[in-house]
């Protein structure tokens, strides 16, 4: 009861102090536009950490490009499409499924970049991961067929990993829709969530991207041991640094040649973020999911 | 188990017991049943009203976090008046300024994704990033103007969504109203990512929900599980039909049976409800553990308890069936006490009472004489013991049976008891023979008296014995105490001594044991006659009593005393025959008699190689008016070739009343030839002391009847005393008669008396047994 009690008192402070106040000072009218880089990315996980990850290399940016970047939290991975669409926000880091789906509303946003990671507890090294459905080792769950019924959990609508590839892949893959699969879908609105959704139990299993599987044994917060994966999706391209339609072509290029470099502070930087690296990556590269976002946009119609 | 009152418990009693034992026993059935009950009530209360304050607080949780979510969701909402602002400015300057602040608005916001203008005509003007593949239809919009014109609140639009089967995002038409006028409408894109991460944190519990809906029912959003809950399982989302306050809260079912609490309220001004519910089953499992816990806890206390008091009953019961046989047995117990107590009481009657004449036994009356002999030894008066025989009753007896026999020895016990005071103790010791003790005499006189009453009262004629007349008589012998003995079997001993004296002298007849106080009415004129005989005869015979020095218990002398041994009347005593032979003058000759038969006496003492004691002889005053007595005396001595000092002589005051001179000379004579001369009786005569410092005496003899009150009086030791010292400071040496008692003995000593004569060391008897006074001389003090 008491943890309730604490728990509610935050969320009180939460509401009033920290969306009311963020509101105003992240406001993008109080500044000069003009100077101004607005950037963002889909919550994969806690967002200030995934910017605090970021920091030195945004930092680097910053310095290279002689503009202030503004980082733009985002509510969900819609909201960073919409703001690439808009182009109030000039650059972020999209999905494999955000970017289709962005591209298909608007064909000027371009993907340029993706990170390339060292080989994770499930996840190899490289432009790679997989979506997985991932259950924990106490709860029995044998073979994909025992989580029948059962409550699953899914990132964002327009996650990738944690939607998009399970809604088309997974279903094809049981034979029917997800639907008629699941008895409860629940979206977390990021991997981290559905993984401690799994870990308190709240769901039975979860789609979610491979990388946060490892980044979850990595950081301890599972053992190696407990983690089940009953299903993995065919390798999906890392998620894309994406321009939006209203960055032109010469900072474009500025912003690819700083990122692409093989500048040794960069190189500190990856690995500090314990990267392989940054490749470069063209519309091209995300062709699979273009034609698996146009697929369910045609099965919608 | 006798009652105050010795009574022994009746029937009631234990009826009263075992009603009071069942009231005791219903009144703890009672009392068990009322803690059981209380426990239980009390019990059931408690989690009564936890489950209630348990319910308070999750209605108090919910309905505050509704509240504050939908405040927020309306703060939220209330950002669309910038926008609106931004977009009737817009309007207001023909269109002409960028909507790009808008674009900005709505990133800095982040609650809103996208915007799209409308005009009145349904057609968009403006929208904050590129369309979707499906368009609203520009109908809809209008339909949508219309229906806010009319209820003047937002639409919840159902739009058609561009991804597969899911809906991130609520799109809401507000109109654009300028001076109270619907210049055209916006569509807000709620991202529902905002909502969830307004959620994220809400711990609600497992089953708990957190649901957005619309005015109308229509399910928008469902958060559970960490999680939103959209698609087709957000339109199984079922709306309670009965939520039309503002907010309120409540327990409602779902479809699966499952009951719920639920806390609701309307976000002011905007078509939506928010609720907040959580299963019961889950909210009230910690409690329901608790529970079953408490209930399993308190039925095995009950169990507990009521095994205890069973227990305790048995024990009660158990417990009372040994105190009832306890009860009974004691009662049986009871009755054969008190029978036994009769029968001991029967027995001790037996062995106290005589059957017959109901008068004391011999135990009773030896028990109760000793008592009173010990009384006696306080308050020093004479006590005296009457051993009393029937004449002739063998031969009653014998001749008319033992029921006549019977009926006279109860005549007789009546008769004895009529003549006895109460405080006199009278027994029937078997037999034809009583005892009588009389009690608290002052003197010894007084016994006679009693005596002699007795006497005359059983010889009366006892008539109508069963239609016979018979006359008895008793045989009395008495011992008095303390001169017989000074204890009850010693006395009763001499008593019976003297009753068989009394037998032998007569029927009807009674005897002292001591001699001396037998009143024998013999003839005066008979003793005259036979007197001059009787010294011829030699009837008469000397007794001797022993003087005991004080100071060493020596045997210092002999007192010679005349006895008449007559044929007729057995032992008869100077006071029956002296006062006689004084008128008659036969004293002359009985006091030659005496001088000669002491002389005699001790020539043979002598000859026997005795170490002899002066002997004292008492001289009647008729001898010493003879003016030859002296001469004679010493004659008498020389033809015994004795000594002056072996022969003393005692004189009584009387001597000196009549020709006082030739006394006095005779005296004088016997004194200065070396015959030591006592003064007898001292006390009673009229002689003074001064007086008798003229006397030629050399010893005082003090009365038998001043030593016999020396204990219970004090002027009589007062006179002792100062006669004693008296008569030392004339060198008289003083003598005391009639010592009875130790106690006498001691006061005696203590005034400074130098010798003693009495029944204590020994009473005057024959010459024979008085050769053991003169062998052994040191006397003990007798026990």
């Amino acid at each position: 009861m008491k943890k309730k009690i604490r728990a509610f008192f935050f969320f009180i402070l939460f509401v009033f102090l920290g969306v009311g106040g963020t509101v105003l000072a992240e406001s993008p009218l109080e500044n000069d536009p003009e100077d101004l880089l607005y950037f963002s990315l889909i919550p994969k996980k806690n967002v200030d950490q995934q910017i605090l990850e970021l920091h030195p290399l945004l930092q680097l940016l910053e310095e290279k490009l002689q503009r202030t970047i503004k980082i733009i939290r985002p509510q969900s991975y819609q909201t960073v499409i919409e703001g690439i669409l808009s182009r109030a926000i000039d650059f972020a880091i999209l999905g494999p499924a955000s970017y289709a789906r962005a591209r298909a509303r608007d064909n000027s946003v371009e993907a340029f970049a993706s990170f390339a990671q060292k080989k994770g507890f499930i996840t190899p090294r490289g432009s790679y991961y997989n979506s997985v459905l991932f259950t924990l080792q106490e709860r029995g769950f044998g073979t994909v067929a025992d989580l029948k019924g059962k409550k699953v959990a899914f990132t964002d609508p327009a996650s990738t990993s944690g939607s998009v590839i399970p809604d088309m892949e997974f279903s094809e893959y049981v034979g029917g829709s997800l639907e008629s699969f699941w008895g409860t879908r629940i979206y977390t609105g990021s991997h981290d969530r559905s993984i401690t959704a799994v870990l308190r139990r709240h769901v039975d299993a979860a789609f979610v991207s491979s990388s946060r599987i490892d980044e979850a044994v990595h950081k301890g917060r599972v053992r190696p041991d407990q983690v089940v994966i009953l299903w993995r999706s065919k390798p999906i391209h890392r998620d894309p640094f994406v321009f939006s339609g209203g960055v032109d072509e010469s900072l474009r290029n500025q912003i690819r040649g700083i990122m692409l470099s093989a500048s040794p502070r960069l190189k500190v930087i990856l690995n500090e973020m314990q990267l392989a690296g940054i490749v470069a990556v063209n519309n091209e590269d995300y062709q699979a999911i273009h034609d698996i976002v146009a697929m369910q946009g045609q099965r919608r119609e | 188990m006798l009652n105050r009152n010795g009574d022994l418990p009746k029937p009631i009693t234990k009826e009263l017991r075992a009603r009071s034992q069942m009231i005791i026993q219903s009144g703890l059935v009672v009392f068990c049943l009322i803690v059981v009950l209380l426990s239980w009530t009390l019990t059931l209360n408690q989690l009564a009203e936890n489950r209630k304050s348990l319910f308070n607080g999750l209605n108090r949780e919910q309905c505050n976090l509704t509240s504050i979510l939908a405040e927020n969701l309306f703060q939220m909402l209330e950002q669309k008046q910038v926008i609106e602002l931004f977009a009737l400015g817009w309007l207001s300057n023909h269109r002409e300024k960028s909507l790009n602040d808008i674009t900005r608005f709505l990133y800095g916001g982040r609650s809103f994704n996208r915007v799209v203008l409308y005009e009145l005509t349904g057609r968009s003007f403006y929208q904050s990033s590129p369309h979707r593949r499906i368009q609203l239809d520009h109908r809809v919009i209008k339909h949508g103007i219309h229906e806010m014109a009319v209820s003047g609140k937002p639409l919840v639009i159902d739009c058609p969504h561009d991804s597969p089967g899911l809906s991130w995002h609520i799109p809401i038409l507000f109109p654009l109203e300028q001076r109270g006028k619907i210049q055209g409408a916006m569509l807000l894109e709620l991202d529902l990512g905002y909502i969830l991460n307004l959620f994220q944190n809400i711990n609600i519990g497992k089953t708990g929900k957190i649901m957005i809906f619309t005015d109308l029912g229509e399910g928008v959003a469902r958060f559970e599980s960490g999680g939103l809950v959209i698609g087709n399982a957000l339109a199984r989302m079922s709306f309670p039909g009965s939520l039309h306050q503002f907010s309120g809260s409540g327990v409602f079912t779902e479809t699966g049976g499952e009951y719920f609490h639920l806390a609701y309220q309307r976000v002011q001004d905007y078509p939506f409800i928010i609720t907040v519910s959580q299963g019961l089953d889950e909210f009230l499992s910690e409690f329901d553990t608790y529970k079953k816990q408490q209930l399993y806890i308190l039925s095995v206390l009950t169990l507990f308890c009521l095994v205890g008091f069973y227990y305790v009953f048995r024990m009660i019961n158990r417990k009372h069936q040994y105190l009832s046989a306890l009860a009974v047995s004691n009662m049986e117990n009871n009755e054969l006490i008190v029978k036994l107590e009769a029968e001991h009481q029967k027995a001790v009657n037996a062995a106290s009472y005589d059957a017959l004449t109901h008068l004391y036994n011999r135990r009773l009356f030896i028990v109760l004489a000793r008592k009173s002999l010990t009384l006696a030894k306080r308050n020093g008066c004479v006590y005296a013991v009457l051993f009393i025989d029937l004449d002739r009753f063998k031969t009653i007896n014998d001749t008319l049976g033992h029921r006549i026999g019977d009926l006279l020895l109860k005549t007789v016990a009546d008769r004895l008891v009529r003549c006895t005071r109460k405080s006199d103790i009278v027994g029937r010791f078997g037999g034809d023979e009583f005892v009588i003790m009389l009690t608290e005499m002052s003197t010894e006189k007084d016994v006679s008296p009693i005596v002699e009453k007795i006497i005359s009262v059983v010889k009366e004629p006892c008539d109508n014995l069963d239609g016979h007349q018979i006359i008895t008589s008793p045989s009395i012998g008495v011992a008095v105490y303390p001169r017989d003995g000074e204890d009850i079997d010693t006395l009763i001993r001499n008593a019976d001594a003297a009753m068989y004296k009394s037998k032998r002298s007569g029927r009807g007849r009674c005897s002292f044991f001591d001699a001396s106080l037998n009143t024998v009415s013999i003839q005066k004129f008979e003793l005259e006659q036979r007197m001059p005989s009787a010294i011829a005869d030699d009837e008469f015979v000397l007794h001797y009593q022993p003087k005991v020095s004080l100071q060493d218990y020596c045997v210092v002398g002999l007192e010679a005393l005349v006895r008449w041994q007559h044929p007729d009347y057995d032992l008869i005593y100077p006071v029956d025959f002296i006062k006689n032979a004084e008128e008659s003058g036969m004293v002359v000759e009985l006091g030659n008699w005496v001088l000669e038969t002491v002389c005699r006496q001790m020539v043979k003492w002598c000859a026997d190689g005795l170490r002899v004691v002066p002997v004292a002889i008492n001289v009647s005053p008729r001898q010493l008016k003879d003016k030859t007595y002296a001469r004679h005396f010493f004659e008498t001595l020389n033809r015994y070739e004795l000594c002056p000092e072996n022969i003393e002589i005692e004189v009584t005051e009387n001597a000196f009343v009549e020709d006082k001179d030739i006394v006095i000379e005779n005296l004088k004579k016997l004194f200065s030839g070396g015959i030591r001369i006592s003064l007898d009786d001292f006390g009673n005569g009229f002689s003074s002391l001064n007086y008798i410092r003229s006397l030629p005496i050399s010893a005082l003899k003090i009365d038998r009847s001043f030593v016999q009150n020396i204990r219970n009086s004090n002027n009589d030791n007062a006179i002792i005393a100062s006669t004693i010292i008296l008569a030392k400071k004339l060198n008289l040496i003083v003598v005391a008669e009639g010592i009875e008692s130790q106690d006498q003995l001691v006061s005696l000593k203590i005034v400074g008396c130098d010798q003693v004569q009495g029944y204590l060391f020994s009473r005057p008897v024959p010459e024979k047994e008085i050769r053991e006074f003169i062998t052994s001389p040191l006397r003990t003090l007798p026990a």
